[in-house]
Parts: structure tokens; C-alpha cells; sequence
């Protein structure tokens, strides 16, 4: 890594990072933004692949939204089946503090996490300051991060970790990839101040 | 072979109405023969200066070391007042007892009359002739009696049953032999002249004998170490089938068999929550249970493990308290390609096809869930189609236990103090205090499961039908409701219950270790959705009402008795209230938004929002006003 973190404000009027599951018409929100979502969306919009970035804990008010999908044959709402109304739940008015590996600008806009097609996910990112990279701590971790990326994110020992699977997209095509064991919030590591509380 | 059967050992407080044992004649003179009569003999009549009721060997003498270590309060000698027979536990505030049962010499008669419906006399001829043989049926045969007599009737100390107290002492009778068993040279020793010192007893001067034997016993207490292991299994599956719920029974099952193979090491049981006392040799082989329970079905194992010595139980509590956990689950593999587990997450799912769609489940999830169908025990929940369901679980936290315990003993002898039952001592309250919280914390766990718990269950029952009820665990059910309006009658239920039965948990700043949770969905709304949030943070509230699409609402014990009585008052006029209501939450929308800029403006912070909020908040009141409207609609 560089020598700081650059650290940046992220507000969204609503925002949905999905925890991903088969089940039907319930889409749960996670209230963390884990290193994958905002790392990727970073590096799609600045073309950067050297980009890394985690964020903490979404702050604001957990919400459900109901949505009845359209049919554009019979132009009627969808009621039944898979495909009937899908109740999504999201953080409205989130706020959560993002660290980049690398200056991204004073402030830049992007669309984050699920159903943007429905208007989730428009966040802006304020820089707020520069923490030097170098300042260690033992405590909880803050984020979901793969463990392949350990090292770029300042973390020295994993003490007592939960672990699950991120998904990563492959660099040629996005919409493939591979899931990648992962250290969920809440694991106990020795690292860098930024990630634990 | 014939057991010692420690449990027995206060067998003579059932009969004695004098404190002291004055009433020596009653039992067991001449009948010294069986290891549990020598037991019960030595126990009663340890301070007469005759070595026959002196311990006749190593097995009566770790009898008497384990009530020393079960006694759950410091006694006092200097204290003095009138004895109380009555066990008056700390959580029933409002049904302290300090009237009854405290007529000299006939309390315990009077108790066991009340009780047992018979003449004290006959009853005493019963249990006499019940030593005769050996007693296997001993807690199960006198658990009435047992369970209403307190263990130690002198003042301030009759917070904990006999029953309690002759179940731990049982288990810390098996703890010392096994950590004697595994204790090294000087352990060996320390044994070693305890068996010397007994075998002198006829021989030698008693009084001195003893106070060597107490000697001993401190360092055999010093010198023994056990582990604590406080395990906290949690279930982190996607469970959104309603066969997938098997996981929870059958996780519960492995659980209660490995407790029944270590039934003595197993303490505070209560939902998937659990601590074990036990020696180095039993760790590991629970340790190996555990991880097998962990292999086989992918739960993860929240566990604060400590090594302490015997006589420094009266600060394990804190100790865990302050130590962080630890977290056991199953190893994964670096990557998976293709699809994840659709309930685990944790490992890749095969294809598989059920009822002709597609699903992707690893071989435990696949396995577990086609035992669930063939067990097909979740049927009621199956068979709700429409309207909503309220998820209601219990916890408890048991890091918290002491705390509260030692607010509550603190209160308890402040009472009596007030009434003149304890006339001496005074000004040294510090000194009654809580010695050892475990029997506390069974006697509490225990109340909590039959008299909250139970009952709770009952009720819902009878109010919802049994079709609308079902068990997913002993701490955790699922209601039927038409409305969701309903859950007011549930939070009625459950707050009756508890001001019935636990009234000390409506104290005002004290944290309590009790935590509810109401969730209530949509019939469709996956289940894991609901243990999440059960199992989360709570932020240090006590109750968490959580109505899917709406903020949940946080409230501790004080706010959800006003909510209660609010209610009450909301429902007597609902159209005038309304509009009250109205006007309440507008002003209390502006207030917290000034809150909040007063609070910025002060320079404490920058985004004060839910910081700010100490109480309900404005959005939880939002929440609860529109429950009340759901409430009131549904009978229209």
C-alpha cells in the first residue's frame, strides 16, 4: 500500500449492498459495506485496477421498500410466482466513512450497490482527510475483506476470524468470477487502526 | 457399587426445625453404614465433637468441600434475625416472602404442611425410612419441598433453594473428584495428608484436626484449576424453508446428547447457550464434541474460555464479562467456482432439482434438509398461508448474570434491613454479599424457563390456538397472527408473565441479562431474517419489536411497561387519542431534530442522529403508533 489512507465521507439517499441469497421476495441489506462492493465500483469508474477500499458500518435508517415488477406483455403488475413483488430492504439517508487506497479527488459520484435501475445506490463521496498508513491495533474488524487481500489492507494476524465468501469478478468479464474466503465484521485481528473498532 | 450420592447431603434440612442441629436423634445414629448416610451424617453433625459423624473417608470429606464451594452467599455470623424457610428468589421482587414460614421451630413445618399436604411427623417418618436404601430418586422425589425451602434460612441468605443447591453440589462433587483424579504432585499430596488427617480422627484432638483439615481444604481449593467454557451456538444459515428449520432441532439434539454424556460439567443450559466447568482431560474431549458439532452442521460456536482456581468462582462472571470471544466455525476452502450453498454459503452447492426448480445445496444442507422432510415436524408453520407471523425469542446473557444478581441482593437486604429482620450489622452491607453466582444463575435459569418461558408458551396457546403455535426451539416460536396488530396482544402476554414472575427486571437502571425479541413479518418473510436480528446487537436494550418495513424499535424492561400502560390508556378512546397522538409524535419529530442540532452546535460531535436517541426515538414511536392503528382497525 501507499503511505496514507485517504478517507472519504459516502452519503446515499438509499442504498442496497445485497446480502446475496436464493429465497424469493425478501432482499436483505447488510449494514457494512464490504471492500468488494466499493473497491470494484471505484475502479469501474476511474479505470484504476490498483484501487482497494473498504468502508464501515452503514449508518441510517434500515427500511423496506415493496416493488411489484411490470409486465411489459400483459401491462400489469406481477403477483405470484418467483417473479411476484419483491420486498427490498435498504439504509435510507446512509452514511458510512470509505478508505482508499489512492487520492480519488475531493468528491466524486457513484452508483452503488443493488437495484440501481431503481434509483438505489446514487452516493457521493466527500474527502474528508488522510490517515497515515502504519498505525496498528488489535480489535474487531469493521468490513468484510477477501483474504487474498490481507496484505494490502494492512492486516497483520487474523486472532479469531469469521469467515464466508465474496464474490470477485473476473478482470475480462464482469459478470463472471469466483467466490473468495473472505473475513467478515466481527472477526478479532491485529492491523491496520482503519479497520477495527 | 453403592454412590455417595452428595445431593443428599442437607437431607436433614428437611426435617430440622431448629437451626444447628439440635434434633440430632432423628436420623442415621447406629445406621452409619452406607456411603450416603455417612454423608448426610457427617454434614449435619460436623460441629459435634465426635468423631464418628467426623468424614470417614476422602469421598465424605469432598462432600463437605463441595457445599463449601455451592454456598451462594458469604455468611455471616455476626448478622442475626429470624431464619426464613422460604427461598426468596431475587427476580420476584413483588413476591418476596419475609412474613411466612419464619415462626421459630415450626416454619419448616408449617412449609412442608402447606407443601406436601401432610403432617410434618409423617412426612419426617417417610424420609427417614427413605435412607434406608439407596437414594437414586432423591431431587425427583422431594422436588417440591426442596425447590420452596431455602437452602440457608439464616437472614439475607434464603435466596437460593435446596433443590438448586443439592444439584450444584452434586456437580461440584464430580468436578473435584476429576480434577483430583488429573491434579499433579502436589495435589497428590494435599490428598494424601487429608487421608492421613481422617484416618487420626478417632485418635487425636478434633478440634485441632479440623481446623488442619480447613487448612487443607484452602490449599487443595487454591491448588485445583478448572476450565470455563461459555459456548454461544449460533445457526448463520439462510433458512428460508420451512424443512430447513430442522437444523435448529437437530443442532439442539447433538447439543443435549453431548450434555447428557457430561450431564455434571454441563451448568446455566438455556436455549443454545451453555457453560461447562471441567477438567483438562474433559475439555479436550468436549472440545472434540464441539468441533464435530461444528463439522456437521456448519454452525458457529461463540465461545470465552478461562482457567481459574476453584476458589476464585465468585469472579467468573466478570472475568468472561471482560474477556472478548472467540469464534470456532467449520474450515472453508480458499475459492469456490460455480455456485454457493444456497443455505450455508459456506461451501459450493451441487444441483439439485426440487419440485422442478433448480437449487444449489452442499451435502450437510442437502442431507439436513431431507431429514427435515422426512421428520416433518414444523407442520403448523407449513400450513399458514396467509396473514403475518411474530417470531418470539428469549435470551439470556449470561455475562450479565452477576451484575444484576449483585443490584438485586443488594436491594433484597436492603428490605430487610428496613423491616428489622436482620437486627446487627448495619453498616457493614458490603459485607453480605454474593460468594458464588453459579447456583444463582441455575436457580435463575431454571424460574426463567418454567415460570416466563413456559407459561409464555401456554398462554399463546390458549389465546392464538395451538395451530397458530410452533416450537423452533425451546427459546424461540413462531405465532400466527391475522393482524399484525396482534403482536400488542403478544407483548400484553409476555409483560404479564414477566411482571408476574420477574418483576425485578422493571428497575430502573439496572441492566438486566434478559433479552425478548418480537419479530413480525409477512407469512413469506425467511425465517433467517428473523434470527438474525434475534441473535444481534440490541445496542443495550432489553426488548427489540421489529415489524418488517418499519425501524426497529429498542426499549428496555421501564420503557416496555409504559408502552404497556400507554396503550392501555390509547385504547380506551382510540379517535381522541388519535389525534393526540398526532400532535405527540409532531412534537416529538421536532424536539429530536433539534436535539440533533443542539447537538452539533455544542462541537461534542458531527452527526449526532442516532446517538442522540437514549429513549425510543421518534421513528420507534412512529412504529409503535402504527402497530396501535393496526391494532385498533383489526377490530373494526
Amino acid at each position: 500500500m501507499g503511505g496514507h489512507w485517504y478517507k472519504y465521507r459516502l452519503e446515499a439517499r438509499m442504498l442496497h449492498i445485497g446480502d446475496v441469497f436464493k429465497g424469493g421476495i425478501y432482499k436483505p441489506t447488510v449494514n457494512y459495506l464490504r471492500a468488494t462492493a466499493i473497491t470494484f465500483c471505484l475502479r469501474r469508474y476511474l479505470g484504476d485496477k490498483e484501487i482497494f477500499a473498504f468502508g464501515g458500518e452503514i449508518e441510517g435508517v434500515r427500511k423496506v421498500m415493496l416493488r411489484n415488477p411490470f409486465d411489459r406483455v400483459t401491462l400489469t403488475g406481477r403477483t405470484s410466482g418467483d417473479r411476484g413483488p419483491v420486498q427490498i430492504e435498504y439504509i435510507e439517508d446512509a452514511r458510512c466513512e470509505v478508505y482508499v487506497n489512492k487520492d480519488i479527488g475531493e468528491g466524486i459520484e457513484v452508483l452503488l450497490g443493488g437495484f440501481k435501475s431503481l434509483g438505489f445506490g446514487l452516493s457521493i463521496l466527500k474527502k474528508v482527510g488522510e490517515v497515515e498508513v502504519g498505525s496498528y491495533g488489535s480489535g474487531s474488524l469493521v468490513s468484510a475483506i477477501p483474504l487474498p487481500w490481507k496484505d494490502k489492507f494492512g492486516i497483520k494476524r487474523v486472532e479469531s476470524g469469521i469467515y464466508g465468501y465474496l464474490f470477485v469478478p473476473d478482470d475480462v468479464d464482469v459478470l463472471r468470477g469466483r467466490y473468495v474466503k473472505s473475513l467478515f465484521p466481527g472477526s478479532y485481528i491485529y492491523g491496520e487502526k482503519v479497520l477495527i473498532k | 457399587m453403592k454412590e455417595y450420592h452428595p445431593e443428599c447431603h442437607d437431607a436433614g434440612k428437611l426435617v430440622y426445625t431448629v437451626i444447628g442441629g439440635e434434633d440430632k436423634h432423628w436420623m442415621f445414629l447406629g445406621k452409619l453404614g452406607e456411603p450416603w448416610q455417612k454423608v448426610i451424617a457427617q454434614h449435619h453433625y460436623m460441629k459435634e465433637d465426635d468423631a464418628i459423624y467426623f468424614p470417614s473417608d476422602l469421598y465424605v470429606f469432598l462432600s463437605c468441600v463441595a457445599d463449601h464451594l455451592a454456598a451462594s452467599t458469604v455468611r455471616q455470623e455476626r448478622w442475626k434475625g429470624v431464619p426464613n424457610y422460604f427461598t426468596n428468589r431475587l427476580w420476584k421482587k413483588e413476591k418476596w416472602d419475609f412474613d411466612s414460614y419464619i415462626e421459630k421451630g415450626k416454619g419448616l413445618m408449617k412449609l412442608i404442611e402447606d407443601i406436601k399436604g401432610v403432617s410434618y411427623d409423617d412426612f419426617r417418618g417417610e424420609l427417614i425410612d427413605y435412607f434406608n436404601s439407596e437414594p437414586i430418586d432423591f431431587l425427583e422425589r422431594y422436588r417440591d419441598v426442596l425447590n420452596a425451602r431455602a437452602e440457608d434460612v439464616s437472614p439475607g441468605a434464603n435466596v437460593v433453594s435446596l433443590y438448586i443447591h443439592s444439584v450444584v453440589v452434586k456437580k461440584f462433587y464430580f468436578l473435584l473428584n476429576e480434577l483430583i483424579e488429573e491434579g499433579d504432585d502436589r495435589v497428590k499430596r494435599l490428598i494424601k495428608e487429608i487421608n492421613e488427617g481422617i484416618e487420626k480422627r478417632f485418635s487425636c484432638d478434633l478440634s485441632e484436626l479440623k481446623s488442619k483439615l480447613r487448612d487443607l481444604e484452602d490449599d487443595l481449593l487454591n491448588e485445583l484449576k478448572v476450565n470455563v467454557i461459555y459456548c454461544d451456538v449460533v445457526i448463520p444459515h439462510y433458512i428460508f424453508r420451512v424443512h430447513d428449520l430442522n437444523f435448529f432441532r437437530e443442532v439442539r439434539e447433538r447439543i443435549d446428547q453431548i450434555k447428557g454424556k457430561y450431564e455434571d460439567n454441563f451448568f446455566s443450559f438455556f436455549g443454545y447457550s451453555f457453560v461447562v466447568l471441567c477438567g483438562d482431560g474433559k475439555k479436550k474431549k468436549i472440545e472434540e464434541e464441539l468441533d464435530e458439532l461444528i463439522r456437521d452442521y456448519k454452525v458457529v460456536l461463540r465461545v470465552k474460555s478461562q482457567r481459574v482456581q476453584l476458589n476464585q468462582l465468585k469472579d467468573l462472571f466478570d472475568d468472561l464479562r471482560n474477556k472478548r470471544w472467540g469464534v470456532k466455525m467449520v474450515e472453508i476452502n480458499d475459492e469456490v467456482e460455480g455456485y454457493l450453498c444456497e443455505v450455508c454459503r459456506l461451501d459450493k452447492g451441487g444441483r439439485y432439482e426440487e419440485d422442478g426448480k433448480v437449487v444449489y445445496l452442499c451435502n450437510v444442507c442437502y442431507d439436513l434438509r431431507e431429514r427435515g422432510k422426512a421428520r416433518g415436524r414444523f407442520e403448523k408453520y407449513a400450513s399458514w398461508e396467509e396473514g403475518y407471523v411474530c417470531a418470539l425469542g428469549f435470551r439470556i446473557e449470561f455475562n450479565k448474570v452477576f451484575g444484576w444478581f449483585d443490584i438485586l441482593y443488594r436491594d433484597y437486604v436492603e428490605q430487610m434491613k428496613g423491616r428489622g429482620i436482620i437486627t446487627q450489622g448495619r453498616d457493614e452491607l458490603e459485607e453480605l454479599r454474593i460468594k458464588n453466582p453459579l447456583p444463582l444463575v441455575e436457580e435463575f435459569i431454571k424460574s426463567f424457563g418454567s415460570d416466563v418461558v413456559g407459561v409464555v408458551k401456554g398462554r399463546i396457546k390458549k389465546r392464538f390456538g395451538d395451530g397458530n403455535f410452533e416450537e423452533v426451539s425451546d427459546n424461540f416460536v413462531l405465532v400466527h397472527l391475522e393482524s399484525r396488530g396482534d403482536v400488542l396482544d403478544l407483548l400484553d402476554l409476555v409483560y404479564g408473565c414477566l411482571r408476574d414472575e420477574m418483576s425485578s427486571l422493571f428497575i430502573d437502571g439496572v441492566e438486566s441479562p434478559v433479552r425478548i425479541y418480537f419479530g413480525v413479518g409477512h407469512i413469506k418473510h425467511p425465517f433467517f431474517a428473523f434470527y438474525r436480528s434475534f441473535v444481534g446487537e440490541w445496542g443495550g436494550k432489553d426488548i427489540c419489536l421489529e415489524v418488517v418495513g418499519e425501524v426497529p424499535v429498542y426499549m428496555s424492561f421501564l420503557q416496555f411497561e409504559s408502552i404497556i400502560r400507554f396503550k392501555e390508556g390509547v385504547m380506551m378512546d382510540f379517535d381522541i387519542a388519535r389525534a393526540k397522538i398526532h400532535q405527540m409524535l409532531e412534537i416529538a419529530r421536532v424536539s429530536e431534530a433539534l436535539g440533533e442540532i443542539a447537538y452539533i452546535n455544542s462541537g461534542l460531535g458531527n452527526r449526532g442522529g442516532d446517538k442522540l436517541i437514549e429513549g425510543i426515538g421518534y421513528s420507534g414511536l412512529m412504529v409503535l403508533f402504527k402497530i396501535f392503528d393496526m391494532y385498533m382497525s383489526r377490530e373494526v
